[in-house]
């Protein structure tokens, strides 16, 4: 009987580790090239959308139209779910008990407003922040649907007149 | 949890050798209960009473393996992986065993001797009675007693997830179940013999068992009993390629309907023959229920080693039915017949890749990597994934590849271009020995590389992949006339970078003259410090006032014609030379990201911003001044609206309201165009807001993404490898070359017939012009049959 050897053929039978991957998850991370310039402090809390006050924002938009006015209902309802959150360096989206952290840094600061800069899809990008009456903010940045719509009151804040 | 690939602080025991013996026991019964089989195994005592080898080291299993021990399986192991890394050279930490038959019976083929190696070190902390390993022994001796891997259902399991589903059908096929996580199926259901296992969960200990009629079959058909054909029916078949060629290499399921996943059978089609006799599209699947109902269809291997190649699937997915065809438009992907096959029937069947053999023609160049689409169409330039420079012809479908006689490493850059006859290729080389590459010329033809001057002598260089370089190169005109890149220059303003200070540089815009070699720098951009932190940056200038300012810039695209150059500022902005004079084209018309040219250098298009907002695309007419929106894709229809973690179309937003809220229109990057601008390609997204989507431009029709293009000319092999980045166009529009991001693969698209449906009758005419002139005379545009797709 003739016998050859058959370990010059091994068979392709190597078995490979499957990490856990409960934990994985999308995340968008973005950074910022500019460190030491921190968000400032009037704006270190959790802001939400201030329903009431957004209606009369828009009102007064240059882009205020019939569309507009029709779209406002789902705008609102959209955004009733989502929060921001500034912290020392990076704004935090909150939506549905997930974050979402967005890496800023102040650029330009007036009496009225600030400037941010941040890379999204590896894009520099700008986050303006416009204070408007009654300690609300309007948050604007590209990507943010109807952002020249909306106002953001402080988290449980009870706010006054627009 | 312990973490993949962690080093562990621990004695590597956690198995004793009885334990281990009991974990074999287990396994050998494992197989040699399958009713079905006449397999049967039986442990016989240890390797020591067989050998007088107390322990085996990687020191001594030179005297287990390559030598014949006696008859039998030899299960040896290596509790710290010391034989994995130091005899067979495997990290521990890869792999968690091997087996082989050893020896066999050169006339019988009878398998004498096998062994295997289990590796200890990776046996989790928490199986203590290694009830998880389990499955890794049980797996290992189906390799010894001559199984190869399968895929049933363990890619539902370990290969799922929301940026991967996987299906247990063809997908996008009605009652086919899309798998998006790992818990969305029984463990118990994982075949033993799937290429992965994870030792650190139950799914471990789950392939410890032969209950999948996957695994049952397998050893059935290598040991069957006297009853197992007799007692359950086969299907046997062949697969072909659209052209009627075999195609091995493709899974083939036949999963029950009413018990998918217990009882489902794959075999890979050539499996019998392992390419070793040609072309082999032949299947059999055996140990089919009597009387159930199965479903067969064609599936992707995603990963494992297998004797047999796995390969792509051709156009897509499929059932097999009474319809079988090549043509779509008969055989619907979807379209499942049911197979009912008695006890001791044998189904025959025949598969075809679904694919016409008229209109556009989508082909797939594996592994090659294509730089540069001249512009008669006719050649492509581009490296191997190993880096072997190729010419791609594509009159005979053959690669050359491309050695130069000078001895120079050519096609360092992946920014590589060719005039139109792809006589002379832009290259960065290295012309002497300090390590730092700069801009040439090569004649395809002869060989020759001839130097590109460079203004600071080779001594400034930037960093990339591709190495150290003083110049970087974009783009040729059509008569190889003229180059167009940057030179480096160094901060101090002096005309060369003292040594060690190479990186010390920033990028100037450059023509070059190719006859010459000459330089020249392009006018309207400046050297200026940055406005924070220390370093340079690049003013935009008019005159002696600066526009604005940018982290670099570069030109990248020249004309045709040779007349007008286009650039990029910091990636994201774009800057123009026409006649000579820098036009700040972002600034003017919001032009972002990309540009292209028509070849009389009239024409520039470009993707625009305006007020923030996309704008889509614009053609700007650099004699007149003056600019032409051309729209974009439409939100939702062909792109998701994802932004900052929010998918407005799965809110119901439409592509109008949008738009209207402030989206603008989607973004498009262009990629290249014809000659006259009429057909012009792109890309939108991004990987972070739902992907990227290929984008056409046909004027006279408007803008159709990659998906709804090909789908529409039925061209079912883009659907398992659709383009999102068509980037060589040739003068005509008719001859493509693509990729896919992130893949290293091209695709040639040869367009020059496609189809249009002309009162419910297909018509192949020539494409681009006789396509959109019928579709503007009232044609739709697309084969009748897929109209809706």
């Amino acid at each position: 009987m003739y016998k050859s050897s058959l370990i010059t053929i091994i068979w392709l039978c190597i078995l490979s580790f499957i990490p856990d991957q409960a934990s994985a998850q999308t995340h968008q991370a973005a950074s910022s090239s500019n460190k030491g310039f921190n968000v400032p402090e009037e704006l270190l809390t959790t802001w939400e959308l201030d329903e009431a006050a957004s209606m009369e924002y828009a009102k007064k938009s240059a882009h205020w139209n019939e569309h507009i006015a029709n779209l406002m209902p789902k705008l609102i309802a959209t955004n009733k779910q989502i929060k921001y959150r500034f912290n020392q360096d990076e704004m935090v989206t909150i939506q549905a008990a997930k974050e979402h952290e967005l890496a800023i840094s102040l650029l330009k600061q007036t009496l009225t407003s600030y400037k941010f800069k941040f890379e999204f899809d590896d894009k520099p990008k700008q986050l303006q922040v416009i204070k408007a009456a009654g300690g609300r903010i309007n948050i604007q940045a590209d990507g943010l649907l109807g952002y020249q719509f909306l106002l953001w009151k402080k988290r449980r804040e009870r706010l006054t007149g627009v | 949890m312990i973490p993949a690939n962690t080093e562990l602080d621990r004695d590597y025991t956690f198995l004793t050798i009885e334990q281990a013996n009991a974990v074999t026991a287990n396994a050998v019964r494992e197989w040699s209960d399958v009713e079905t089989s006449t397999f049967e195994m039986s442990v016989q005592g240890t390797i020591f009473e067989k050998t007088g080898i107390a322990d085996v080291t990687a020191d001594n299993v030179d005297q287990i393996y390559g030598v014949e021990n006696g008859y039998g399986f030899w299960v040896n192991y290596d509790t710290d992986g010391g034989i994995l890394e130091n005899y067979f050279g495997v990290p521990r930490n890869s792999v968690l065993g091997i087996a082989f038959p050893e020896w066999a019976d050169e006339e019988t083929g009878e398998i004498i001797e096998a062994t295997a190696l289990m590796n200890g070190w990776y046996v989790d902390i928490n199986d203590t009675d290694g009830t998880q390993v389990g499955g890794v022994f049980t797996h290992e001796f189906g390799h010894a007693i001559n199984m190869s891997h399968s895929q049933a259902n363990g890619h539902l399991v370990y290969m799922s997830a929301s940026y991967s589903p996987q299906y247990d059908g063809v997908p996008g096929c009605a009652g086919v179940t899309e798998f998006t996580s790992s818990s969305m199926l029984d463990f118990s259901a994982i075949e033993t013999m799937f290429p992965f296992i994870n030792v650190r969960s139950t799914a471990g200990s789950n392939q410890h068992t032969i209950n999948v009629k996957d695994d049952i079959v397998n050893i059935s058909d290598l040991y069957p009993s006297e009853e197992y054909k007799a007692k359950f029916g086969s299907i046997q078949g062949k697969l072909f390629t659209k052209e009627g060629v075999e195609y091995s290499g493709i899974n083939l399921i036949a999963r029950n309907l009413d018990n998918p996943y217990e009882d489902v059978i794959s075999q890979q089609s050539g499996n019998m023959t392992q390419g070793r006799i040609g072309p082999d599209g032949s299947f059999t699947i055996n140990g089919l229920t009597p009387g159930a109902r199965y479903a067969l269809y064609t599936q992707e291997i995603n990963a494992g080693g297998y004797p047999t190649q796995q390969t792509n699937i051709l156009s897509e997915s499929e059932y097999w039915n009474d319809s079988e065809s090549a043509n779509p438009g008969v055989d619907n992907a979807c379209a499942m017949t049911e197979i009912v096959v008695s006890a001791g029937e044998t189904k025959q069947v025949e598969m075809f890749f679904n694919g016409y053999q008229d209109g556009i023609q989508y082909t797939p160049l594996i592994s090659a990597f294509v730089m540069d689409h001249a512009k008669n169409g006719k050649k492509a330039l581009g490296t191997t994934s190993s880096g072997i420079p190729f010419l791609y012809d594509s009159a005979t479908k053959s690669f050359d590849t491309l050695v130069s006689p000078d001895g120079y490493a050519l096609l360092s850059s992946t920014s590589t271009a060719m005039n139109k006859t792809a006589t002379k290729a832009a290259i960065t080389a290295h012309f002497n020995d300090n390590g730092i590459m700069q801009g040439g010329v090569w004649d395809i033809n002869s060989g020759h590389v001839s130097m590109l001057e460079d203004l600071t002598g080779n001594s400034c260089a930037l960093s990339s992949q591709q190495g150290d370089s003083s110049n970087s190169i974009w783009d040729m005109d059509d008569a190889g006339k003229r180059v167009v890149g940057t030179t480096r220059f160094p901060y101090d303003g002096s005309n060369r970078c003292a040594e060690g200070e190479a990186a010390r540089s920033l990028g100037i815009p450059t023509v070059w003259d190719v006859k010459t070699g000459k330089a020249k720098l392009l006018p309207g951009t400046k050297m200026v410090d940055r406005s924070y932190g220390s370093g340079k940056e690049i003013a935009i200038m008019n005159g002696d006032e600066q526009i604005r300012r940018t982290a670099w810039a570069r030109a990248d695209r020249i004309s045709g014609n040779g007349e007008t150059i286009t650039g990029s500022t910091n990636g994201f902005t774009q800057i123009a030379w026409v006649n000579g004079e820098l036009v700040d084209t972002y600034t003017e018309f919001g032009a972002i990201d990309n540009s292209v040219i028509s070849e009389n250098g009239r024409y520039v298009a470009f993707g625009a911003i305006e007020n923030r907002r996309p704008a889509g695309v614009k053609v700007w007419d650099t004699v007149t001044n003056t600019t032409q929106k051309i729209g974009s894709l439409r939100w939702c229809d062909n792109i998701p609206a994802i932004s900052f973690w929010t998918n407005y179309c799965d809110l119901g937003y439409s592509h109008e309201e949008l738009v209207e809220l402030g989206f603008g229109l989607p973004s498009v990057m262009v990629l290249d165009a014809n000659e006259d601008l009429s057909m012009i390609t792109g890309r939108a997204g991004s990987p972070l807001s739902g992907g990227f989507v290929g984008a056409i431009y046909l004027k006279g029709i408007g803008w159709m993404s990659s998906a709804e293009f090909f789908a529409k000319q039925g061209v079912t092999e883009a659907k398992g490898l659709l383009t999102d980045n068509m980037f060589g166009l040739s003068a005509d529009g008719s001859e493509i070359m693509a990729g896919i991001a992130g893949a290293v693969l091209s695709i040639e698209i040869d367009a020059n017939k496609a189809f249009v449906c002309d009162n419910g009758r297909d018509r192949e005419l020539s494409f681009p012009k006789q396509v959109v002139d019928a579709v503007s005379a009232g044609a739709e545009f697309g084969r009748c049959a897929h109209i809706n797709d």
